[in-house]
Protein backbone atom coordinates (compact mmCIF):
# COMPACT_ATOMS: atom_id res chain seq x y z
CA UNK A 1 0.00 0.00 0.00
CA UNK A 2 2.64 2.62 0.91
CA UNK A 3 3.72 2.10 -2.33
CA UNK A 4 0.72 3.94 -3.92
CA UNK A 5 1.43 6.88 -1.53
CA UNK A 6 5.64 6.96 -2.77
CA UNK A 7 4.35 6.99 -6.05
CA UNK A 8 1.45 9.57 -6.01
CA UNK A 9 4.00 11.92 -4.09
CA UNK A 10 6.47 11.37 -6.48
CA UNK A 11 3.81 11.98 -9.26
CA UNK A 12 2.30 15.21 -7.95
CA UNK A 13 5.91 16.36 -8.01
CA UNK A 14 5.85 16.22 -11.88
CA UNK A 15 5.47 19.45 -14.21
CA UNK A 16 1.74 20.31 -14.88
CA UNK A 17 1.74 18.67 -17.87
CA UNK A 18 3.16 15.44 -17.05
CA UNK A 19 0.69 15.27 -13.99
CA UNK A 20 -2.13 15.39 -15.63
CA UNK A 21 -1.68 12.87 -18.10
CA UNK A 22 -0.88 10.67 -15.33
CA UNK A 23 -4.01 11.96 -13.37
CA UNK A 24 -6.17 11.27 -16.77
CA UNK A 25 -4.59 7.93 -17.25
CA UNK A 26 -5.54 7.08 -13.90
CA UNK A 27 -9.15 8.52 -13.54
CA UNK A 28 -9.69 6.40 -17.24
CA UNK A 29 -8.73 2.88 -15.67
CA UNK A 30 -10.39 3.70 -12.73
CA UNK A 31 -13.85 4.52 -14.20
CA UNK A 32 -13.26 1.02 -16.39
CA UNK A 33 -13.22 -0.90 -13.30
CA UNK A 34 -15.53 0.85 -11.36
CA UNK A 35 -17.92 -0.28 -14.11
CA UNK A 36 -16.62 -3.71 -14.08
CA UNK A 37 -17.19 -3.92 -10.67
CA UNK A 38 -20.50 -2.54 -10.35
CA UNK A 39 -21.91 -5.24 -12.70
CA UNK A 40 -19.80 -8.25 -10.56
CA UNK A 41 -21.91 -6.54 -7.54
CA UNK A 42 -25.12 -7.02 -9.93
CA UNK A 43 -24.11 -10.47 -11.21
CA UNK A 44 -23.23 -11.45 -7.69
CA UNK A 45 -26.15 -10.50 -5.66
CA UNK A 46 -26.30 -10.25 -1.83
CA UNK A 47 -24.02 -12.85 -0.84
CA UNK A 48 -21.07 -11.49 -3.15
CA UNK A 49 -22.06 -7.97 -1.52
CA UNK A 50 -21.73 -9.46 2.28
CA UNK A 51 -18.37 -11.53 1.30
CA UNK A 52 -17.03 -8.78 -0.13
CA UNK A 53 -18.08 -6.51 2.91
CA UNK A 54 -16.13 -9.07 4.85
CA UNK A 55 -12.70 -8.91 2.87
CA UNK A 56 -10.21 -6.20 4.19
CA UNK A 57 -8.75 -5.77 0.24
CA UNK A 58 -11.74 -5.80 -1.38
CA UNK A 59 -13.58 -3.61 1.07
CA UNK A 60 -10.87 -1.07 0.13
CA UNK A 61 -10.91 -2.02 -3.73
CA UNK A 62 -15.27 -1.14 -3.74
CA UNK A 63 -14.11 2.36 -1.26
CA UNK A 64 -11.67 3.60 -4.07
CA UNK A 65 -14.60 3.37 -6.73
CA UNK A 66 -17.11 4.86 -4.00
CA UNK A 67 -18.95 1.48 -4.54
CA UNK A 68 -18.92 0.14 -0.60
CA UNK A 69 -22.46 -0.70 0.42
CA UNK A 70 -21.74 0.73 4.01
CA UNK A 71 -20.98 4.18 4.93
CA UNK A 72 -17.84 5.46 5.97
CA UNK A 73 -19.12 6.22 9.07
CA UNK A 74 -20.32 2.07 9.61
CA UNK A 75 -17.04 1.00 8.63
CA UNK A 76 -15.37 3.62 10.86
CA UNK A 77 -18.10 2.22 13.94
CA UNK A 78 -17.32 -1.33 13.07
CA UNK A 79 -13.48 -0.86 13.07
CA UNK A 80 -13.12 1.33 16.55
CA UNK A 81 -15.29 -1.92 17.47
CA UNK A 82 -12.72 -3.97 16.90
CA UNK A 83 -10.18 -2.57 19.27
CA UNK A 84 -12.07 -0.96 21.89
CA UNK A 85 -11.54 -4.06 23.84
CA UNK A 86 -7.97 -4.18 23.48
CA UNK A 87 -7.60 -0.10 24.50
CA UNK A 88 -9.89 -0.83 27.44
CA UNK A 89 -7.37 -3.30 28.50
CA UNK A 90 -4.58 -0.47 28.15
CA UNK A 91 -6.75 1.87 29.84
CA UNK A 92 -7.82 3.72 27.27
CA UNK A 93 -11.14 4.50 25.54
CA UNK A 94 -12.11 5.45 22.06
CA UNK A 95 -15.24 6.91 20.80
CA UNK A 96 -16.44 8.44 17.30
CA UNK A 97 -17.26 11.79 18.04
CA UNK A 98 -19.06 12.44 14.02
CA UNK A 99 -18.34 11.19 10.41
CA UNK A 100 -20.03 14.39 8.72
CA UNK A 101 -19.15 15.12 5.26
CA UNK A 102 -16.70 11.86 5.69
CA UNK A 103 -14.81 13.77 7.86
CA UNK A 104 -13.90 10.86 10.88
CA UNK A 105 -13.42 12.39 14.41
CA UNK A 106 -12.46 10.14 17.08
CA UNK A 107 -11.26 10.62 20.42
CA UNK A 108 -8.93 8.29 22.59
CA UNK A 109 -8.82 9.28 26.34
CA UNK A 110 -6.85 7.66 28.85
CA UNK A 111 -3.62 6.03 29.52
CA UNK A 112 -1.52 5.68 26.11
CA UNK A 113 -3.92 7.88 24.28
CA UNK A 114 -1.15 9.63 22.41
CA UNK A 115 0.44 6.40 21.65
CA UNK A 116 -2.98 5.03 20.27
CA UNK A 117 -3.23 7.88 17.84
CA UNK A 118 -1.10 6.60 14.80
CA UNK A 119 -2.76 3.00 14.90
CA UNK A 120 -6.37 4.79 14.88
CA UNK A 121 -5.22 6.70 12.19
CA UNK A 122 -3.84 4.08 9.96
CA UNK A 123 -7.04 2.41 11.45
CA UNK A 124 -10.01 4.25 9.88
CA UNK A 125 -7.72 5.18 7.12
CA UNK A 126 -7.77 1.44 6.62
CA UNK A 127 -11.23 0.52 7.07
CA UNK A 128 -12.86 4.20 5.08
CA UNK A 129 -9.83 5.50 2.33
CA UNK A 130 -12.95 7.18 0.95
CA UNK A 131 -12.90 9.58 4.37
CA UNK A 132 -12.48 13.08 3.99
CA UNK A 133 -9.79 12.98 6.32
CA UNK A 134 -9.09 11.51 10.06
CA UNK A 135 -8.93 13.35 12.90
CA UNK A 136 -7.69 11.90 16.04
CA UNK A 137 -8.34 12.87 19.06
CA UNK A 138 -5.80 12.18 22.11
CA UNK A 139 -7.17 13.37 25.59
CA UNK A 140 -4.15 12.31 27.87
CA UNK A 141 -0.67 14.31 28.28
CA UNK A 142 -0.39 15.74 24.98
CA UNK A 143 1.47 19.02 25.79
CA UNK A 144 3.84 19.79 28.51
CA UNK A 145 2.28 22.97 29.53
CA UNK A 146 4.16 25.02 32.15
CA UNK A 147 2.43 28.54 34.09
CA UNK A 148 4.61 31.33 33.67
CA UNK A 149 5.98 32.65 36.90
CA UNK B 1 -3.68 8.18 4.73
CA UNK B 2 -2.73 5.19 3.35
CA UNK B 3 -2.62 3.83 0.06
CA UNK B 4 -6.12 3.35 -1.73
CA UNK B 5 -6.47 6.83 0.17
CA UNK B 6 -3.65 7.84 -1.66
CA UNK B 7 -4.57 7.27 -5.14
CA UNK B 8 -8.27 8.72 -4.70
CA UNK B 9 -7.07 11.92 -3.61
CA UNK B 10 -4.53 11.88 -6.73
CA UNK B 11 -7.47 10.93 -8.90
CA UNK B 12 -9.48 13.77 -7.75
CA UNK B 13 -6.75 16.55 -7.45
CA UNK B 14 -6.82 17.15 -3.43
CA UNK B 15 -3.86 16.93 -2.14
CA UNK B 16 -3.17 14.76 1.39
CA UNK B 17 -4.14 16.55 4.08
CA UNK B 18 -1.09 15.95 5.84
CA UNK B 19 2.36 14.10 5.58
CA UNK B 20 2.57 10.40 7.07
CA UNK B 21 6.02 10.75 6.59
CA UNK B 22 9.41 12.36 6.99
CA UNK B 23 10.32 15.07 4.75
CA UNK B 24 13.67 14.83 5.36
CA UNK B 25 14.18 11.05 4.65
CA UNK B 26 11.11 9.67 3.94
CA UNK B 27 10.99 7.13 6.25
CA UNK B 28 7.01 6.41 8.24
CA UNK B 29 6.35 8.26 11.01
CA UNK B 30 4.05 7.83 14.17
CA UNK B 31 1.85 10.35 15.84
CA UNK B 32 3.95 11.71 18.37
CA UNK B 33 6.42 13.02 15.45
CA UNK B 34 8.93 15.58 15.73
CA UNK B 35 9.07 18.79 13.51
CA UNK B 36 11.72 21.32 12.09
CA UNK B 37 11.14 24.97 11.88
CA UNK B 38 12.68 26.90 8.90
CA UNK B 39 12.59 30.70 9.67
CA UNK B 40 13.29 31.78 6.97
CA UNK B 41 10.96 30.21 4.82
CA UNK B 42 7.96 30.16 7.38
CA UNK B 43 7.92 26.60 6.94
CA UNK B 44 7.75 23.43 9.13
CA UNK B 45 8.55 20.17 8.07
CA UNK B 46 7.30 16.77 9.91
CA UNK B 47 10.66 14.95 11.08
CA UNK B 48 11.98 11.38 12.15
CA UNK B 49 13.35 11.57 15.50
CA UNK B 50 16.81 10.59 13.79
CA UNK B 51 16.46 13.93 11.07
CA UNK B 52 14.98 16.00 13.66
CA UNK B 53 18.67 15.88 15.62
CA UNK B 54 20.84 15.52 12.86
CA UNK B 55 19.24 18.20 10.78
CA UNK B 56 18.99 20.78 14.19
CA UNK B 57 22.65 20.14 15.01
CA UNK B 58 24.42 20.49 12.09
CA UNK B 59 24.69 23.81 10.16
CA UNK B 60 21.65 23.72 7.97
CA UNK B 61 18.57 26.68 8.33
CA UNK B 62 16.51 24.03 9.96
CA UNK B 63 15.60 24.34 14.02
CA UNK B 64 14.37 22.00 16.25
CA UNK B 65 10.79 23.08 17.52
CA UNK B 66 10.14 22.03 21.22
CA UNK B 67 7.00 21.79 21.69
CA UNK B 68 5.32 24.23 24.28
CA UNK B 69 2.20 25.97 25.48
CA UNK B 70 2.60 28.53 28.08
CA UNK B 71 -0.27 30.36 29.66
CA UNK B 72 1.01 34.06 30.11
CA UNK B 73 -1.35 34.91 33.26
CA UNK B 74 0.12 38.31 33.54
CA UNK B 75 0.20 39.36 29.68
CA UNK B 76 -1.16 42.78 29.48
CA UNK B 77 -2.71 43.51 26.26
CA UNK B 78 -5.80 46.39 26.56
CA UNK B 79 -8.51 46.30 24.54
CA UNK B 80 -7.37 49.93 23.27
CA UNK B 81 -4.36 47.97 21.79
CA UNK B 82 -6.21 45.01 20.53
CA UNK B 83 -8.86 47.86 18.84
CA UNK B 84 -5.48 49.13 17.62
CA UNK B 85 -4.51 45.93 15.87
CA UNK B 86 -7.35 46.54 13.85
CA UNK B 87 -7.87 42.52 13.58
CA UNK B 88 -11.44 41.82 12.48
CA UNK B 89 -12.06 38.60 14.65
CA UNK B 90 -10.84 38.08 18.03
CA UNK B 91 -8.62 35.20 17.31
CA UNK B 92 -4.90 35.71 16.01
CA UNK B 93 -1.07 34.47 16.61
CA UNK B 94 1.55 36.81 16.19
CA UNK B 95 5.37 36.00 14.60
CA UNK B 96 8.17 37.56 14.02
CA UNK B 97 9.47 37.59 10.78
CA UNK B 98 12.32 38.91 9.11
CA UNK B 99 10.09 41.85 7.43
CA UNK B 100 8.27 42.61 11.39
CA UNK B 101 5.95 41.03 13.23
CA UNK B 102 3.01 39.72 11.80
CA UNK B 103 -0.45 38.90 12.92
CA UNK B 104 -2.52 35.51 11.50
CA UNK B 105 -5.88 35.42 12.03
CA UNK B 106 -8.87 32.87 10.10
CA UNK B 107 -10.93 34.86 7.61
CA UNK B 108 -13.26 33.49 4.68
CA UNK B 109 -9.92 33.00 2.60
CA UNK B 110 -8.11 30.96 4.99
CA UNK B 111 -5.69 32.41 7.43
CA UNK B 112 -4.94 36.27 6.35
CA UNK B 113 -1.85 37.82 7.66
CA UNK B 114 -1.54 41.82 8.37
CA UNK B 115 1.79 43.42 9.59
CA UNK B 116 1.63 45.21 13.49
CA UNK B 117 2.61 48.70 13.34
CA UNK B 118 6.35 48.20 14.78
CA UNK B 119 5.89 50.94 17.66
CA UNK B 120 2.28 49.33 18.77
CA UNK B 121 4.08 45.67 18.60
CA UNK B 122 7.43 47.40 20.80
CA UNK B 123 5.02 48.73 22.99
CA UNK B 124 3.24 45.63 23.58
CA UNK B 125 6.26 43.25 24.14
CA UNK B 126 8.25 45.85 26.24
CA UNK B 127 5.57 45.69 28.40
CA UNK B 128 5.23 42.36 29.06
CA UNK B 129 9.11 41.68 28.32
CA UNK B 130 7.96 39.54 25.29
CA UNK B 131 10.73 38.14 23.49
CA UNK B 132 9.95 35.98 20.43
CA UNK B 133 12.05 34.26 18.38
CA UNK B 134 11.80 34.27 14.98
CA UNK B 135 9.75 31.33 13.13
CA UNK B 136 10.07 29.37 16.37
CA UNK B 137 7.82 31.10 18.99
CA UNK B 138 4.19 32.97 18.45
CA UNK B 139 2.42 34.77 20.89
CA UNK B 140 -1.56 33.45 20.74
CA UNK B 141 -4.33 36.10 21.87
CA UNK B 142 -7.63 34.22 22.14
CA UNK B 143 -10.30 36.61 22.82
CA UNK B 144 -13.89 34.97 21.24
CA UNK B 145 -16.40 34.95 23.85
CA UNK B 146 -14.85 35.17 27.08
CA UNK B 147 -11.93 37.10 29.29
CA UNK B 148 -8.83 37.50 26.66
CA UNK B 149 -6.18 35.00 27.17
CA UNK B 150 -2.17 34.70 26.24
CA UNK B 151 -0.10 31.92 25.23
CA UNK B 152 3.45 31.88 24.41
CA UNK B 153 3.32 28.81 21.81
CA UNK B 154 5.75 26.71 19.82
CA UNK B 155 4.87 27.57 15.84
CA UNK B 156 3.97 23.47 15.22
CA UNK B 157 0.87 24.79 17.62
CA UNK B 158 0.21 27.81 15.16
CA UNK B 159 0.17 25.10 11.95
CA UNK B 160 -2.34 22.81 14.23
CA UNK B 161 -4.48 25.94 15.04
CA UNK B 162 -3.90 27.08 11.45
CA UNK B 163 -5.16 23.85 10.22
CA UNK B 164 -8.17 23.14 12.42
CA UNK B 165 -9.24 26.66 11.46
CA UNK B 166 -8.89 26.21 7.25
CA UNK B 167 -11.03 22.98 7.85
CA UNK B 168 -13.97 24.52 10.02
CA UNK B 169 -13.81 28.41 9.46
CA UNK B 170 -16.55 29.83 7.40
CA UNK B 171 -17.38 33.16 6.66
CA UNK B 172 -16.62 36.21 8.19
CA UNK B 173 -17.37 34.76 12.00
CA UNK B 174 -16.32 31.21 11.74
CA UNK B 175 -19.55 29.41 12.62
CA UNK B 176 -20.60 27.02 15.53
CA UNK B 177 -18.06 23.96 14.44
CA UNK B 178 -15.34 26.89 14.09
CA UNK B 179 -16.24 27.86 17.51
CA UNK B 180 -16.50 24.59 19.39
CA UNK B 181 -13.36 23.47 17.60
CA UNK B 182 -11.61 26.66 18.58
CA UNK B 183 -13.06 25.91 22.38
CA UNK B 184 -11.47 22.95 22.63
CA UNK B 185 -8.19 23.24 21.10
CA UNK B 186 -7.86 25.72 23.88
CA UNK B 187 -9.33 23.48 26.16
CA UNK B 188 -6.24 21.26 25.03
CA UNK B 189 -3.90 23.73 26.15
CA UNK B 190 -4.96 24.98 29.04
CA UNK B 191 -5.45 21.38 30.39
CA UNK B 192 -3.01 20.64 30.26
CA UNK B 193 -1.30 22.64 32.61
CA UNK B 194 -2.95 20.96 35.67
CA UNK B 195 -1.72 17.60 34.19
Amino acid sequence: MSEFERLVTELESLPEDARESARALLEETLALHRQGLSRLLELGGAALREAAVRDALVSALLALHDLHPLSVEERARAALEQVRAELLASGASVELLSATNGLLRARVRGRGAEDARGMLTDLLWGAAPDAAGVEIEAIGPVLQLRVNP
Amino acid sequence: MNGVAALRRFARETRPRSSERCELCGAPLGAGHEHLADPAEHALKCACAACAVLFADSRTRFVRVEPRALLLEDFVLTDAQWELLRLPVNLAFFMRTGRGVFAFYPSPAGTADAQVPAALWEAIARQNDLRLRPGLEALLVHRMGHAPEHYLVSVDHCYRLTGLLRRTWRGFSGGEEAYRRVARFFDELRGDAHA
